[in-house]
Protein backbone atom coordinates (compact mmCIF):
# COMPACT_ATOMS: atom_id res chain seq x y z
CA UNK A 1 0.00 0.00 0.00
CA UNK A 2 1.27 3.50 -0.78
CA UNK A 3 2.22 5.94 1.98
CA UNK A 4 -0.89 8.04 1.38
CA UNK A 5 -2.99 4.88 1.36
CA UNK A 6 -1.55 3.75 4.70
CA UNK A 7 -2.18 7.20 6.18
CA UNK A 8 -5.75 7.46 4.91
CA UNK A 9 -6.67 3.95 5.90
CA UNK A 10 -5.26 4.52 9.41
CA UNK A 11 -7.04 7.88 9.70
CA UNK A 12 -10.44 7.05 8.18
CA UNK A 13 -11.16 3.40 7.45
CA UNK A 14 -9.53 2.15 10.64
CA UNK A 15 -10.14 5.33 12.65
CA UNK A 16 -9.41 4.50 16.29
CA UNK A 17 -12.38 6.43 17.63
CA UNK A 18 -15.33 5.98 15.29
CA UNK A 19 -14.49 2.65 13.62
CA UNK A 20 -12.57 0.67 16.21
CA UNK A 21 -14.09 2.49 19.22
CA UNK A 22 -10.72 2.56 21.00
CA UNK A 23 -9.53 5.28 23.34
CA UNK A 24 -13.06 6.26 24.30
CA UNK A 25 -12.16 7.07 27.92
CA UNK A 26 -10.04 10.13 27.07
CA UNK A 27 -12.35 10.92 24.14
CA UNK A 28 -15.34 11.28 26.46
CA UNK A 29 -13.55 12.76 29.45
CA UNK A 30 -11.30 15.40 27.89
CA UNK A 31 -13.60 16.67 25.14
CA UNK A 32 -15.35 19.27 27.33
CA UNK A 33 -13.58 22.04 25.39
CA UNK A 34 -11.39 22.46 22.34
CA UNK A 35 -8.21 23.53 24.18
CA UNK A 36 -8.08 20.40 26.35
CA UNK A 37 -8.98 18.18 23.39
CA UNK A 38 -6.17 19.71 21.36
CA UNK A 39 -3.63 19.22 24.16
CA UNK A 40 -4.57 15.57 24.63
CA UNK A 41 -4.49 14.98 20.87
CA UNK A 42 -0.95 16.38 20.72
CA UNK A 43 0.22 14.29 23.68
CA UNK A 44 -1.32 11.13 22.15
CA UNK A 45 0.31 11.91 18.80
CA UNK A 46 3.71 12.24 20.47
CA UNK A 47 3.36 8.89 22.26
CA UNK A 48 1.90 7.10 19.22
CA UNK A 49 4.60 8.22 16.80
CA UNK A 50 7.43 7.84 19.32
CA UNK A 51 6.43 4.35 20.45
CA UNK A 52 5.53 3.10 16.93
CA UNK A 53 8.78 4.25 15.34
CA UNK A 54 10.94 3.04 18.24
CA UNK A 55 9.34 -0.40 18.33
CA UNK A 56 9.48 -0.71 14.57
CA UNK A 57 13.21 0.16 14.60
CA UNK A 58 14.11 -2.40 17.26
CA UNK A 59 11.52 -5.03 16.27
CA UNK A 60 14.21 -7.61 15.46
CA UNK A 61 15.59 -7.49 19.00
CA UNK A 62 12.29 -7.68 20.87
CA UNK A 63 11.86 -11.28 22.12
CA UNK A 64 8.50 -12.45 20.78
CA UNK A 65 7.61 -14.15 24.07
CA UNK A 66 8.05 -10.96 26.03
CA UNK A 67 6.88 -8.49 23.39
CA UNK A 68 3.85 -7.09 25.26
CA UNK A 69 5.87 -6.05 28.36
CA UNK A 70 8.42 -4.47 26.00
CA UNK A 71 5.68 -2.58 24.13
CA UNK A 72 4.10 -1.34 27.34
CA UNK A 73 7.49 -0.33 28.74
CA UNK A 74 8.27 1.73 25.66
CA UNK A 75 4.78 3.30 25.56
CA UNK A 76 5.10 4.12 29.27
CA UNK A 77 8.49 5.74 28.66
CA UNK A 78 7.08 8.00 25.96
CA UNK A 79 4.01 8.79 28.06
CA UNK A 80 6.18 9.85 31.00
CA UNK A 81 8.28 11.98 28.65
CA UNK A 82 5.06 13.61 27.40
CA UNK A 83 4.00 14.28 31.01
CA UNK A 84 7.37 15.87 31.83
CA UNK A 85 7.38 17.95 28.65
CA UNK A 86 3.83 19.18 29.29
CA UNK A 87 4.71 20.08 32.87
CA UNK A 88 7.65 22.07 31.55
CA UNK A 89 6.10 23.75 28.52
CA UNK A 90 2.30 23.66 28.93
CA UNK A 91 1.81 23.71 32.68
CA UNK A 92 -1.62 25.39 32.75
CA UNK A 93 -3.11 22.90 30.31
CA UNK A 94 -1.39 20.02 32.13
CA UNK A 95 -3.13 20.97 35.40
CA UNK A 96 -6.47 20.50 33.61
CA UNK A 97 -5.87 17.13 31.95
CA UNK A 98 -3.03 15.63 34.02
CA UNK A 99 -4.60 12.24 34.67
CA UNK A 100 -5.69 11.71 31.08
CA UNK A 101 -2.18 12.31 29.80
CA UNK A 102 -0.84 9.76 32.28
CA UNK A 103 -3.33 7.09 31.19
CA UNK A 104 -2.35 7.38 27.52
CA UNK A 105 -0.14 4.44 28.47
CA UNK A 106 -3.21 2.20 28.76
CA UNK A 107 -4.82 3.46 25.56
CA UNK A 108 -5.50 0.31 23.52
CA UNK A 109 -5.35 2.38 20.33
CA UNK A 110 -1.56 2.65 20.76
CA UNK A 111 -0.88 -0.93 21.85
CA UNK A 112 -3.21 -2.12 19.08
CA UNK A 113 -1.34 -0.31 16.30
CA UNK A 114 2.00 -1.51 17.65
CA UNK A 115 0.94 -5.15 17.89
CA UNK A 116 -0.89 -5.18 14.55
CA UNK A 117 1.36 -2.93 12.47
CA UNK A 118 4.52 -1.32 13.85
CA UNK A 119 6.05 -4.53 15.23
CA UNK A 120 5.98 -6.03 11.72
CA UNK A 121 6.79 -3.04 9.46
CA UNK A 122 9.66 -0.70 8.68
CA UNK A 123 10.05 2.52 10.75
CA UNK A 124 8.94 4.64 7.80
CA UNK A 125 5.66 2.78 7.37
CA UNK A 126 5.17 2.67 11.14
CA UNK A 127 5.57 6.45 11.23
CA UNK A 128 2.97 7.00 8.50
CA UNK A 129 0.55 4.61 10.18
CA UNK A 130 1.05 6.26 13.58
CA UNK A 131 0.59 9.72 12.08
CA UNK A 132 -2.64 8.58 10.38
CA UNK A 133 -4.00 6.98 13.54
CA UNK A 134 -3.07 10.07 15.55
CA UNK A 135 -4.72 12.35 12.99
CA UNK A 136 -7.89 10.24 13.14
CA UNK A 137 -7.93 10.38 16.92
CA UNK A 138 -7.25 14.13 16.86
CA UNK A 139 -10.15 14.73 14.44
CA UNK A 140 -12.52 12.76 16.68
CA UNK A 141 -11.32 14.60 19.81
CA UNK A 142 -11.56 18.03 18.20
CA UNK A 143 -15.01 17.42 16.69
CA UNK A 144 -16.26 16.17 20.08
CA UNK A 145 -14.56 19.08 21.87
CA UNK A 146 -15.95 21.70 19.50
CA UNK A 147 -19.48 20.22 19.59
CA UNK A 148 -19.57 20.02 23.38
CA UNK A 149 -17.93 23.44 23.73
CA UNK A 150 -20.60 25.11 21.56
CA UNK A 151 -23.65 23.17 22.78
CA UNK A 152 -22.43 23.22 26.40
CA UNK A 153 -22.73 27.00 26.54
CA UNK A 154 -26.49 26.80 26.15
CA UNK A 155 -27.25 23.26 27.28
CA UNK A 156 -25.41 22.20 30.44
CA UNK A 157 -26.05 18.50 29.73
CA UNK A 158 -23.54 18.62 26.88
CA UNK A 159 -20.65 19.38 29.25
CA UNK A 160 -21.61 16.62 31.69
CA UNK A 161 -20.63 12.93 31.29
CA UNK A 162 -24.09 11.73 30.11
CA UNK A 163 -24.02 14.42 27.43
CA UNK A 164 -20.62 13.12 26.30
CA UNK A 165 -22.09 9.65 25.71
CA UNK A 166 -25.09 10.99 23.82
CA UNK A 167 -23.02 13.30 21.61
CA UNK A 168 -20.38 10.62 20.99
CA UNK A 169 -23.14 8.20 19.96
CA UNK A 170 -24.69 10.71 17.58
CA UNK A 171 -21.32 11.64 16.07
CA UNK A 172 -20.26 7.99 15.64
CA UNK A 173 -23.63 7.26 14.01
CA UNK A 174 -23.36 10.17 11.60
CA UNK A 175 -19.77 9.23 10.70
CA UNK A 176 -20.83 5.66 9.89
CA UNK A 177 -23.80 6.89 7.83
CA UNK A 178 -21.54 9.31 5.96
CA UNK A 179 -19.07 6.57 5.06
CA UNK A 180 -21.86 4.28 3.85
CA UNK A 181 -22.97 7.01 1.44
CA UNK A 182 -19.40 7.56 0.20
CA UNK A 183 -18.75 3.87 -0.26
CA UNK A 184 -21.91 3.40 -2.30
CA UNK A 185 -20.96 6.34 -4.57
CA UNK A 186 -17.43 5.04 -5.19
CA UNK A 187 -17.54 2.70 -8.20
CA UNK A 188 -15.67 -0.56 -7.75
CA UNK A 189 -14.88 0.22 -4.14
CA UNK A 190 -13.22 -2.46 -2.05
CA UNK A 191 -15.61 -4.30 0.20
CA UNK A 192 -15.31 -2.92 3.73
CA UNK A 193 -12.59 -4.60 5.77
CA UNK A 194 -14.86 -6.59 8.04
CA UNK A 195 -12.04 -7.64 10.34
CA UNK A 196 -11.36 -4.16 11.65
CA UNK A 197 -15.01 -3.14 11.76
CA UNK A 198 -16.93 -4.05 14.81
CA UNK B 1 9.60 -23.92 19.16
CA UNK B 2 13.32 -23.82 19.71
CA UNK B 3 14.85 -25.52 22.69
CA UNK B 4 15.28 -23.22 25.62
CA UNK B 5 18.98 -23.48 26.24
CA UNK B 6 20.93 -21.26 28.61
CA UNK B 7 22.17 -19.32 25.61
CA UNK B 8 18.58 -18.73 24.46
CA UNK B 9 17.67 -17.43 27.89
CA UNK B 10 20.72 -15.15 28.16
CA UNK B 11 20.01 -13.80 24.71
CA UNK B 12 16.43 -12.88 25.68
CA UNK B 13 17.57 -11.47 29.02
CA UNK B 14 20.15 -9.31 27.27
CA UNK B 15 17.57 -7.91 24.81
CA UNK B 16 15.18 -7.05 27.63
CA UNK B 17 17.96 -5.46 29.68
CA UNK B 18 19.10 -3.31 26.77
CA UNK B 19 15.53 -2.19 26.01
CA UNK B 20 14.88 -1.37 29.67
CA UNK B 21 18.18 0.50 29.94
CA UNK B 22 17.35 2.48 26.79
CA UNK B 23 13.97 3.48 28.22
CA UNK B 24 15.58 4.45 31.54
CA UNK B 25 18.15 6.54 29.70
CA UNK B 26 15.51 8.38 27.68
CA UNK B 27 13.50 9.09 30.84
CA UNK B 28 16.57 10.29 32.75
CA UNK B 29 17.52 12.60 29.88
CA UNK B 30 14.00 14.10 29.60
CA UNK B 31 13.77 14.50 33.36
CA UNK B 32 17.16 16.19 33.48
CA UNK B 33 16.25 18.60 30.68
CA UNK B 34 12.79 19.54 31.97
CA UNK B 35 13.51 19.64 35.72
CA UNK B 36 14.47 23.33 36.06
CA UNK B 37 11.44 24.46 34.04
CA UNK B 38 9.02 22.20 35.92
CA UNK B 39 10.31 23.44 39.27
CA UNK B 40 9.96 27.04 38.11
CA UNK B 41 6.38 26.36 36.94
CA UNK B 42 5.45 24.71 40.24
CA UNK B 43 6.93 27.59 42.25
CA UNK B 44 5.10 30.16 40.10
CA UNK B 45 1.84 28.21 40.51
CA UNK B 46 2.24 28.06 44.29
CA UNK B 47 3.19 31.73 44.45
CA UNK B 48 0.07 32.65 42.47
CA UNK B 49 -2.14 30.70 44.87
CA UNK B 50 -0.45 32.21 47.94
CA UNK B 51 -0.80 35.71 46.49
CA UNK B 52 -4.49 35.03 45.83
CA UNK B 53 -4.97 33.80 49.39
CA UNK B 54 -2.95 36.45 51.22
CA UNK B 55 -3.74 39.37 48.94
CA UNK B 56 -0.01 40.13 48.98
CA UNK B 57 3.14 38.62 47.54
CA UNK B 58 5.18 36.68 50.09
CA UNK B 59 8.55 38.47 50.50
CA UNK B 60 10.76 35.39 50.73
CA UNK B 61 10.26 31.77 51.58
CA UNK B 62 12.42 32.18 54.68
CA UNK B 63 9.62 33.83 56.64
CA UNK B 64 7.91 30.44 56.91
CA UNK B 65 8.44 28.93 60.33
CA UNK B 66 7.15 25.44 60.99
CA UNK B 67 4.84 25.79 57.93
CA UNK B 68 3.23 28.93 59.37
CA UNK B 69 3.76 32.40 58.02
CA UNK B 70 2.67 35.43 60.04
CA UNK B 71 1.46 38.20 57.73
CA UNK B 72 1.52 40.70 60.66
CA UNK B 73 -2.00 41.99 59.93
CA UNK B 74 -3.89 39.59 62.19
CA UNK B 75 -3.65 36.98 59.46
CA UNK B 76 -1.43 33.95 59.16
CA UNK B 77 -0.92 31.43 56.39
CA UNK B 78 -0.30 27.76 57.10
CA UNK B 79 0.50 24.73 54.97
CA UNK B 80 -0.50 21.17 55.60
CA UNK B 81 -0.65 17.86 53.76
CA UNK B 82 -3.00 14.92 54.17
CA UNK B 83 -3.36 11.60 52.38
CA UNK B 84 -6.13 11.76 49.78
CA UNK B 85 -7.42 9.12 47.38
CA UNK B 86 -4.66 9.43 44.79
CA UNK B 87 -1.80 10.70 46.95
CA UNK B 88 -0.95 13.57 49.23
CA UNK B 89 -3.13 16.67 49.06
CA UNK B 90 -1.15 19.80 49.92
CA UNK B 91 -3.09 22.89 50.86
CA UNK B 92 -2.56 26.34 52.19
CA UNK B 93 -4.99 28.17 54.47
CA UNK B 94 -5.36 31.76 55.59
CA UNK B 95 -6.30 32.18 59.24
CA UNK B 96 -7.71 35.22 60.98
CA UNK B 97 -5.87 35.60 64.30
CA UNK B 98 -7.76 38.73 65.41
CA UNK B 99 -9.62 36.92 68.20
CA UNK B 100 -8.48 34.25 70.61
CA UNK B 101 -10.49 31.71 68.64
CA UNK B 102 -8.92 31.28 65.21
CA UNK B 103 -11.16 31.57 62.15
CA UNK B 104 -10.47 30.10 58.73
CA UNK B 105 -10.08 32.89 56.17
CA UNK B 106 -9.77 30.79 53.03
CA UNK B 107 -7.94 27.88 51.47
CA UNK B 108 -6.16 26.88 48.27
CA UNK B 109 -5.13 23.38 47.25
CA UNK B 110 -1.54 23.53 46.00
CA UNK B 111 -1.06 19.99 44.79
CA UNK B 112 -3.13 16.83 44.47
CA UNK B 113 -3.67 13.74 42.31
CA UNK B 114 -7.37 13.21 42.95
CA UNK B 115 -9.74 11.74 40.38
CA UNK B 116 -10.75 14.30 37.77
CA UNK B 117 -14.49 14.76 37.59
CA UNK B 118 -15.12 13.48 41.11
CA UNK B 119 -12.72 15.82 42.85
CA UNK B 120 -13.01 18.85 40.56
CA UNK B 121 -14.39 20.91 43.44
CA UNK B 122 -10.86 20.91 44.91
CA UNK B 123 -9.77 23.53 42.39
CA UNK B 124 -12.73 25.80 43.23
CA UNK B 125 -12.51 26.54 46.96
CA UNK B 126 -14.78 29.55 46.58
CA UNK B 127 -17.92 27.52 45.81
CA UNK B 128 -19.67 24.57 47.40
CA UNK B 129 -18.97 23.17 50.84
CA UNK B 130 -15.35 24.35 50.82
CA UNK B 131 -16.64 27.92 50.75
CA UNK B 132 -18.85 27.12 53.75
CA UNK B 133 -15.72 26.39 55.78
CA UNK B 134 -14.81 30.09 55.62
CA UNK B 135 -15.09 31.81 58.98
CA UNK B 136 -15.30 28.52 60.89
CA UNK B 137 -13.25 27.72 63.97
CA UNK B 138 -11.16 24.61 64.51
CA UNK B 139 -13.80 23.14 66.84
CA UNK B 140 -16.53 23.67 64.23
CA UNK B 141 -14.48 22.02 61.48
CA UNK B 142 -13.63 19.06 63.71
CA UNK B 143 -17.38 18.71 64.32
CA UNK B 144 -17.99 17.69 60.67
CA UNK B 145 -18.43 13.91 60.65
CA UNK B 146 -18.20 13.27 56.90
CA UNK B 147 -18.93 14.83 53.55
CA UNK B 148 -20.81 12.69 51.03
CA UNK B 149 -19.44 12.58 47.49
CA UNK B 150 -15.68 12.10 47.10
CA UNK B 151 -15.67 11.02 50.76
CA UNK B 152 -11.97 10.23 50.99
CA UNK B 153 -10.90 13.44 49.25
CA UNK B 154 -13.24 15.47 51.44
CA UNK B 155 -11.97 13.81 54.61
CA UNK B 156 -8.36 14.47 53.58
CA UNK B 157 -9.21 18.15 53.01
CA UNK B 158 -10.85 18.41 56.44
CA UNK B 159 -7.88 16.66 58.11
CA UNK B 160 -5.44 19.02 56.35
CA UNK B 161 -7.46 22.13 57.24
CA UNK B 162 -7.73 21.11 60.92
CA UNK B 163 -4.03 20.23 60.96
CA UNK B 164 -3.09 23.61 59.52
CA UNK B 165 -5.38 25.42 61.99
CA UNK B 166 -3.82 23.46 64.87
CA UNK B 167 -0.40 24.46 63.58
CA UNK B 168 -1.36 28.15 63.69
CA UNK B 169 -2.84 27.70 67.16
CA UNK B 170 0.43 26.23 68.40
CA UNK B 171 2.49 28.95 66.68
CA UNK B 172 4.36 31.44 68.81
CA UNK B 173 3.56 34.69 67.04
CA UNK B 174 5.78 36.79 69.32
CA UNK B 175 8.84 34.85 68.18
CA UNK B 176 8.48 36.06 64.62
CA UNK B 177 9.66 39.52 63.76
CA UNK B 178 7.14 41.91 62.32
CA UNK B 179 8.71 44.76 60.43
CA UNK B 180 7.17 48.10 61.45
Amino acid sequence: MSQAGTFNSAMIERNPAWVQLLGLCPLLAVSTNVANAMALALASTFVLIGANVTISSIRRWIPSHARLPCFVLIIATFTTCAVLLMQAYAFEVYLQIALFVQIIVTNCMILGRIEAFASKQTPGKAFVDAAGTAAGFAIALLVMGATRDVIGRGLLLASLPPGAFIIAGLLLGSATALFRVFERKRPGADPPDTETRR
Amino acid sequence: MRERTLEWLLDRALSLTVIAAGCAGLLALTQHLTKPRIERNLRAHELRLVTELAGTRPPTSTTWSNQVWDLCNNTALAREEAAGYGGAIALMIAVSTANAELRLGGLRVIGHQETPGLADFIAQPEIGWLADLKGRSLAEIKDIDAVAGATITSRALLVAVSGALARVQAHDFAAQECAP
